[in-house]
Order: structure tokens, then sequence, then C-alpha cells
């Protein structure tokens, strides 16, 4: 994106700089043509400090492999700060403004292309880890008009969790198509569940991981292939909604569902105030330590079922990024590469409990044996992203928006389809 | 000395005013109080209900803090959430740095604010009006609005991640500006010029006779800017770039929005850790904070 | 510092008006070294920030020009008026009107309740009382928001009790009528202690010998409040009515972490959307929503001075 300066612009500059102290950094345009071919990553040991933010269980855990990393590179010393999930994008993007930034991050896929649109990541430089390695829905997320920008860490995806017992009591087993969804959510419900299924309205950040998907099973691309417009006023969508809709309608889901009120989802579960719901692979130590040995008897995961088209799911997980700003960007890429090891990758992976972006990782670390992993990991191969743009923040709180109103009956799928069609092309796809 | 010396404003304040009683319904006016008494006190109970629940949520486990049952005491106490609170997060330290920052906050306003306060109200000097003006327009300014340009100037500073830079933007708070000017400006006159008259400076007629008169104002500062300063979340969370320059509230959002699955427990400890010495500083300075307000309030 | 000629000093209190020229140079000087390290301070990290931020709202600049802040164009007053026209942002103002227009009457009425409950012939456990009313101002809102999930929640803490007495309580923070009544109410509940304590200053500083004659001339309780305590305690309720009036236009922490905006919106302030725009990266307009907040902010407070003050 180029941009002519004005002369008012340039004579705001003058009165800006002068009250910010004078920052530097006009000249090289951010975004603006090709990103500059990084130059490839030594193999050499690390050296200097190398300062990384990571949020939530990984922020917690990444220390002990900072650890290991240090032993291995004497002359290197990684330090990992913890940064609050929901605050990290303010962190990140007041540090770019300032240039003062660690060397690398964390960060969620779907905020990659807002970060990487202020010129603030560098790209990954060619052949640090040989593609092949990672699994390919997060390497794909990590791609902003076809060029990498983060490694990916972890992947997580969204399954469905039942009550077991209440679905043998009602006599259905979990569902493999949207019309099987809606007879096995009225089943729990029969048997004894307070609401059949949990579906996430209005809440920002859940509700439109859980309504897209619903979308895309129906066939619906939010965009066309050239990411130039969205293409949401659509037969697909309308019958995503639909989807979405039936089971308000039908009474076995909230209107008001939320995964963070009061309570959490594992102790909803639980109690049985709610018979299944659509969530992510941290829910399964959460409902361990909740039910003990009763676990495996009560709850059941099962792959989403499938719609007209398919059965995706949505795909999230963390990366790692490095600042354009970073003081030892070469160290960091080294960390990341370390990180990117499969034996590393196990071993972070029985830390947190995540699962690797490392495919080969995954049998280290345990995972190919355990049956609820076997769910994620079949759910992984049908899953989906949503376009990597800036302005996602914003196209999410639509979708969030118009969840809500469906749900509650408020706006009618085609008209809402058609409406969420008009503001996101407001909103655009830069 | 002092005795004489205080204004006449806070002797009123200071005495207790004597309960009106009439000769007729003496019975009355006991039931009327009883009933007082009795209303106060519900409401008392319905005002501090969240806060004695949260001080009990500390020491509860987290599924009986879920439980749908209303139990205001934990039916199996325990210690656990407290002893997380300082081995899994660094809360002894964000303490420390909670605790500089806020005390440096509060002395430097308390100096400054009084300074300033000073010579607004006793002194004339050009651009008197204009800075005071601006200094009140700037109470009705969101923070947000100069969030990101502050943050800029105190990188170019070379402040980010130090103790100046999380104090700095803090120092100079209007609203004690506006408590000082108003408490001094109720101090007689004739006291200050008493003291010009035997030739004291303006330096040392501030600190020697009119900053022993503020004790009330000063208390009123001390509470509301340790208040907000112990509080203060978003600049600590971007301005405290690692970890061992964060401060309580950052800590408090580490654990609560730290992972996927909430951890109740250990939420409302930290929470209960964090509100003990702004209640211990309340406790202590209350009296004077209700004179402080009486002054600057009914001038 | 401008160099204003010496005029005739008004304030005769202060004892400039005597002194010689000289002596008044000097002393306006140490005035100007006694206001020096605040207005320093002020400026550095008030002032200079404001006035960047207020040329931001002038641009369009957004995230992507965060690196390179000077490559942004300038749109004049564009960012106001697209705001005007923003169905988002008209009702993120109703809301507001809606919050501050029955919140700040709302808590100056519990608060002024309280202090004159505490004002008259409390005097075992006072100290207590006032502690007690107080402590809802000191905890911090991201704890306390846990306990109030809990006592709003459907089957809650409330609910539980109004079913006892045979109500069927609304899912409070779900329910479009009854979400913005919530945080009203726990905005009150946050914030009486403070203007309670400014009450009960404001009433043990009236003069007692007027009520003394009052209570002769035989005018009962009620009538005492309303021709004798409330005229004499307008300024006292000015400075509440200001100083709440003012965070209650701000009003975002209740509705960030209560309900996040919603239900449908109904909470979404003037400050939470100015967020919300801060988080699409699009901080010229951004500014131009919080600018247009301080001014709202500014003139409200200009009318309360109006309205509360010269009544005599």
């Amino acid at each position: 994106m180029i941009r002519q300066k004005r002369l008012p612009a340039a004579m705001l500059a003058v009165a800006v700089a002068a009250a910010l102290g004078a920052c530097g950094r006009t000249g090289d345009d951010p975004t603006g043509g090709a990103p500059t071919a990084a130059p490839a990553v030594s193999d050499g040991p690390a050296t200097g400090d190398i300062r990384v933010w990571a949020m939530g269980t990984e922020g917690e855990k990444l220390p002990e492999i900072a650890q290991t990393f240090n032993a291995a590179n004497p002359g290197a010393n990684v330090t990992i700060t913890a940064v609050p999930w929901d605050d990290a994008p303010t962190k990140i993007s007041t540090a770019i403004a300032s240039g003062e930034t660690p060397d690398a991050t964390l960060i969620n896929p779907s905020a990659l292309a807002s970060f990487v649109a202020t010129g603030g990541f560098a790209p990954v430089p060619s052949g640090l880890v040989a593609d092949s390695a990672f699994d390919a829905g997060a390497l794909q997320a990590t791609k902003v008009n076809g060029t990498s920008y983060s490694v990916p860490l972890y992947v997580d995806t969204r399954t469905l969790f039942y009550r077991k017992d209440l679905a043998a009591k009602a006599g259905v087993e979990a569902p493999k198509t949207w019309d099987e969804f809606t007879t096995f959510a009225k089943g729990l419900q029969e048997a004894g569940a307070g609401q059949g299924l949990l579906l996430p309205t209005g809440e920002l950040g859940f509700t439109e991981q859980t309504l897209i998907p619903f979308l895309w099973q129906a066939g619906a691309e939010l965009t066309d292939a050239g990411l130039t417009k969205f293409t949401v006023d659509t037969p697909e969508v309308v019958a995503g909604l639909e989807k979405y809709r039936s089971f308000f309608v039908d009474g076995v889901a909230s209107q008001t569902g939320t995964y963070e009120p009061w309570g959490s989802v594992e102790q909803r579960l639980v109690d049985g105030k709610i018979g299944a719901a659509i969530n992510g692979p941290w829910l399964v130590p959460a409902l361990k330590e909740l039910l003990g040995a009763e676990y495996s008897a009560k709850i059941g995961v099962a792959a989403l079922p499938a719609g007209p088209k398919n059965a995706k799911s949505w795909l999230d997980g963390g990366q790692l990024a490095v600042f354009k700003d970073a003081k030892n960007p070469d160290g960091a890429w080294k960390f990341i590469r370390y990180l990117s090891q499969p034996e590393q990758a196990a071993a972070f992976s029985r830390a947190t409990g995540d699962l690797p972006a490392v495919t080969a990782a995954w049998e280290p670390a345990g995972l190919t044996t355990d049956p609820t992993t076997a769910v994620f990991s079949e759910q992984l191969t049908a899953t989906g992203t949503p376009p990597a743009v800036a302005t996602w923040n914003q196209i999410a709180t639509v979708f969030a928006r118009y969840g809500e109103r469906v749900a509650r009956g408020v706006v009618e799928p085609a008209e809402a389809a058609k409406q969420m069609q008009s503001e996101l092309s407001g909103i655009g796809l830069e | 000395m002092t005795q004489v010396s205080v204004p006449a404003t806070l002797r009123t304040a200071a005495v207790p005013q004597p309960p009106p009683r009439r000769r007729r319904g003496r019975r009355a006016v006991l039931l009327r109080r009883g009933l007082l008494y009795v209303a106060l006190s519900a409401a008392l109970v319905l005002t501090m209900f969240p806060f004695a629940w949260m001080i009990s949520g500390a020491f509860k486990p987290q599924q009986e803090i879920l439980s749908d049952e209303v139990r205001l005491l934990p039916q199996q106490a325990t210690l656990d959430n407290f002893h997380d609170l300082f081995t899994r997060v660094q809360f002894g330290h964000y303490f420390l740095n909670s605790s500089v920052v806020a005390v440096t906050v509060v002395l430097g306003n308390l100096l400054f604010c009084t300074m300033l306060g000073y010579a607004l109200a006793k002194l004339e000097f050009p651009g008197k009006r204009p800075l005071f003006g601006l200094v009140m327009a700037m109470l009705t300014v969101p923070t947000v609005v100069t969030f990101i340009p502050l943050f800029v100037l105190v990188t170019k500073m070379g402040l980010i991640n130090t103790y100046p830079g999380l104090i700095l933007p803090f120092l100079a708070m209007p609203l004690g500006v506006f408590i000082m000017r108003q408490f001094i400006a109720t101090i007689p006159d004739s006291l200050i010029e008493a003291a010009r008259m035997d030739g004291a400076g303006e330096f040392r007629i501030l600190f020697t006779i009119v900053v022993p008169l503020c004790g009330p104002a000063l208390a009123t500062l001390a509470i509301l800017q340790f208040l907000s300063s112990w509080n203060e979340f978003l600049w600590p969370l971007v301005a405290g770039q690692t970890e061992d320059m964060y401060t309580l509230p950052v800590a408090i959002a580490l654990i609560s929005a730290g992972s996927n699955t909430v951890n109740y427990g250990l939420l409302l400890a930290g929470a209960t850790v964090v509100v003990m010495p702004v209640l211990a500083l309340f406790l202590v300075l209350q009296r004077y904070f209700v004179q402080g307000i009486a002054t600057t309030g009914t001038k | 510092m401008p160099t204003v000629t010496p005029q005739v000093v008004v304030d005769a209190a202060s004892g400039a008006g005597r002194a010689r020229p000289a002596r008044r140079r000097r002393r306006a000087l140490v005035a100007w070294l006694l206001a020096l390290p605040f207005s320093v301070l002020f400026l550095v990290f008030m002032v200079v920030p404001l006035v960047a931020s207020l040329l931001l709202s002038l641009t369009d600049l957004t995230s992507r020009d965060l690196r390179d802040p000077f490559a942004v164009e300038v749109v004049g007053l564009e960012n106001y008026v697209r705001l005007m026209g923003d169905a988002g942002f008209r009702s993120a103002v109703v809301n507001t009107v809606y919050f501050a227009g029955v919140g700040v009457p709302l808590t100056v009425a519990v608060a002024l309740l309280l202090a004159l409950a505490l004002n008259t012939g409390i005097n075992r456990f006072r100290s207590l009382f006032r502690v007690g009313f107080y402590t809802p101002v000191v905890t911090s809102m991201v704890a306390i928001a846990v306990v109030w999930k809990y006592i709003l929640d459907p089957g809650g803490l409330l609910n539980q009790v109004l079913a006892g007495m045979g109500i069927t309580g609304p899912d409070w923070l779900h329910d479009t009528a009854w979400a913005m009544p919530s945080l009203i109410g726990l905005a009150t509940w946050r914030n009486m202690g403070t203007l309670m304590v400014i009450f009960l200053a404001g009433l043990q500083g009236l003069p007692q010998d007027v009520f003394e004659a009052a209570r002769v001339d035989g005018a009962n309780a009620v009538q005492r409040f309303f021709s004798h305590t409330l005229p004499l305690l307008r300024p006292t309720i000015l400075l509440g009515c200001v100083l709440i009036s003012v965070y209650y236009f701000q009003f975002f922490e209740e509705a960030f972490v209560m309900t996040g905006g919603g239900p449908l919106g109904s909470t979404t302030s003037v400050t939470y959307f100015t967020y919300e725009q801060f988080g699409y990266g699009r901080y010229g307009y951004a500014s131009a929503a919080s600018y247009l907040l301080a001014l709202a902010i500014g003139l409200v407070t200009l009318m309360q001075f109006r309205l509360l003050r010269n009544k005599d």
C-alpha cells in the first residue's frame, strides 16, 4: 500500500514529530512491494539475549524449554515473559508503534495478518524449518499474501464434547451428520441435560469460531479465492445460519449461551447443565480433574458432524513470530528452530498438553495412542481458517454480532446474510 | 500553636454534634434510632456481601466456588490458593513493584500538587489562570485518548520497562491540584501574611506553616492517588515489557485470562491480597479523608 | 514563560497589592518555581500526548502506519463527520446517556441517603459503617466481576433470593432490557462510597444553628432537609455530581468485564466503542470519537455548574 504524502501531511508530520520527540523511521514502507528476502539462518549456536513474549499455559511452560536451549547454547540467554492472552494485541501493537519490541512473540493465527500489515513482523527466513515438518493447515495459517511470517508451535481445533452417559440413556450416538446432530442434542436434553447443546451467541472470540464452521459445512466460502471481495450473501451462508438457528428454534440451545459466564464449560458439562459443547483440547485436562476416574464413563469426544459439503472445524493454535525491530533476530530464529525439532516439540507438548504443529512430535509425545487425541487428529484433517487479512478483528465482530441476532430471532438468516455482506464490504479486505 | 491556627471549617467538621433530644417521645426516638441501625446494618450487609464472598472464595477450592449452593463460609477451607499465588506466579515481586510505584506516585503528587496548589491559592503570577484552567480541563479527558502518543513518547525517552517509565506519567495529577488548591485557599491569609512580615520566604511558609495544616487534604489525596495507582492496569501492562516489571493488576490479569480455563480461587486470592493495602490505608486515614473532602467540597 | 506586565492585583488577601514591584516580581518568580515541577511533568506527559492525539484525530492513521506514522493523510474533520453517520457510534451515545442519566442521579441519591443516615445520631459503629460502605470503592473490578457474575447468573444468588419470594428473575446480563440496569446497579454499588464520604463531609461542615432554629420553628425532618440541608449542601452535591458524571460518561470497565458490550450491543458505551476502534487499529477514528466524548463531558460539567451553582 503506497500513500502519497501531501503537503499538509508533511506539516502534520513536523508537528507530530515535535510532539512525540521526533520518531524516525520514515522512508521504509512497511507493506509495499515484496517483503525483503530474509537471509538464511546459520547452523552455528545462538548467542546473546533473546526475549520472547508468550501467553497462557505456553507462557508458563516455555521457560522450561528455554532452559534446555540455554544449556545447549552457552552464549545465549532466552527470557520468556508471560503476557495475558486478552491483552496481548494491545501490548504487541504498542510495542511495534514504539519500535521497542522484544525479539519474538507467540501469536494467534487470526491476529497475524493485522500485525503483518503494520510491518512489525519479519518474514520467516528461507529454509529455517522444512515445510513438510508441519501440519499442513497450521503451516497455511502462517501465510499472509503467500509469505510465511511465523512458525507454528501448536495447533488446536474444536470438536464435540458430550455427556456419554446421557447419550447412552437417550439411545443416541455421536452424530455424523447435521440431521443426527439435532436428534442427538434433543436426546441429551430429554435424558436430563439442562440444554442439549451449548452454542455461544454474541460472545466475541467464541461465537464466530463456532458459527463460521456451520457456514463452511454448508459449502460457503467467506471470500473469493483472490481475497478481493466477500461472498457472504450466498445460499450456502444462509443454509449455515439456518442450521445454527435451528438449535435455538428447537429449544435445545440457549439463545444466551456463553462460554464464559459465571462458571465454566467443563463445570456445566459435569453438572449436566449442558449435554454437549463444541470446544478445544484444553477441556480434556479440566474435565479429567473434575471427574477423575469417572471421566471415560461420562465424557465422549467426537469430530464435528458433517454438513451438506464437509465437516470443517475452526483451526486455531499458536505461532511464533519475530519482530522486525528485534535486537537479536538471529537468536530468536534459532530458538524457534530448536522448538520445531520433534523431540523438543514433544517435550513441550508433554508439558502443556498442546498438540504440536510438528507432526513427527505426536508419536514421541504419546499422542497417537490416546483415543481423545485421535479424535482431534481426525478433526485436524478437516479444518478451515478465516481469511488472513488485517481487518480480521473487525470482521470477527460482525460475525459474532449477527450470530447473536440470528440466535435471538432478531433477524432472519437470509436478511442477516445480506446485511453482513454489506457491513463486511464496508470494512474491506485490505 | 497548631491549635490556634486550625481553620474554622475544620473545627466544625471535627466537632461531633450532640444528638438532638426532645422531652416528648424519648421512646419514639429510641425506636427510630433502633430502626435506623437495623436499616443501616441491612444495607451494610448487602454492600459488603460481594466483598465478603470474594474473601471467603479465596479460601475455597475451585469446585466449592462454582457450586450452586450459597455458602458464605468455606466448607473445606484451604490455603492452597494463596500458596499457589506466591509460588506459581511471582506475586511477592509484583507486590514490591506495585508498592514502589504507588508510594512514589503518592509522594510525588503530595509534593508537587501542594507546591502548585499553594501558588494557585495564595500567590499571584502571570499565567496563573490559564494554567489552572488547563489543569482542570484535563480532568475531563478520557485516558484512552492519550495512550498511544504517551507510549511512543516514553519509549523515545528510553524509559520503557523502567520504574521511571511506570511512575513519571502519573506524577502530576490534576485532581490533586484541585484538592490542594481548594484546601489551601481556606487557610487564613493573616497567618501567611504574619509569616511574611517576619521575613519568611514562600518556601518556608509553605513547608512550615501551610503543609502542617493540610493533613486532611493530604490524606484525601494520598488515598485517592494510591487507589488509582494501585489499580492501574493498562499502562503497567504495556510499559512493563518483562515480567520483573509487572505490577499486581497485570498479575491478576495473567491469572484470570492466563489460560483457557479460569482458576477462580487463585483469582479471588489475588484480589484479596491486592485489596488489603488500600483498605488498610483507608482505615488509617479515613477520619482525615472526610475532613479533607469537607473543606474541598464546600468551598 | 510569558512575560505579562504586572497588573493591579485585586487579591488583596495575598498581600501582593501592598508589595513593592520588585518584591511582587520576586514573589511571582517564586510562584513559578513552585509551579514548575508539576507544570513540566503535566506538560510533557499529558498536554503533549493530548495535542498529538488531537492531530491524529484529523488523520486517517491506522495500525498499518504504526511504524511509519508520518505516511498518513490529513483528512480534516472527516473522522468526525463519519462518526455522526456511524450507527454503532450513535447507539453508543444513547447507551452512555442512559447509563449516566440514570446512574448519576441514582448514585447521588443513594449516597446522600447513606450520608444523611450516618449523620443523624449514629455514634456507635460509625467508623464501621463508613469503612463498610466504602469497601466497594477499593476493590478491583476484574476480581469483583467474578462475584457479581455469580450473583447475576440466571441461577445465581439474586434469582435464588427472588425465587424465595415467588418471583422468577430474568437472565440479568443477557436480557437486553435488564443488562443496563444491572450495570447501573453495579456502578452505583461501586461508587456510592466515594460520594457518601463527600456528602458526609459536606453535612459535617454545615452550620448547626440554622437547624436548631428550624427545629424550634417546628419543621419536621423532611421539611428541614428540603428547606435547609439541601440548599446549604448544594456546593457539595455539585462537586459529587461533577466527579461522578465525569466518571460515568467514561463508562467502560463494568461493561467490559460483565457483558462485553452486549447483549445485542445494549451496553456498548462511547468509551467501549473507542476501545473497539483502537482494537481494529483505526487510531484516527478512535481519537476523534474520544475527543467528542471529552467535549461532551466538558459541556455537561459546565451545565452542572450553571444549574447547581447560580441559583441564589
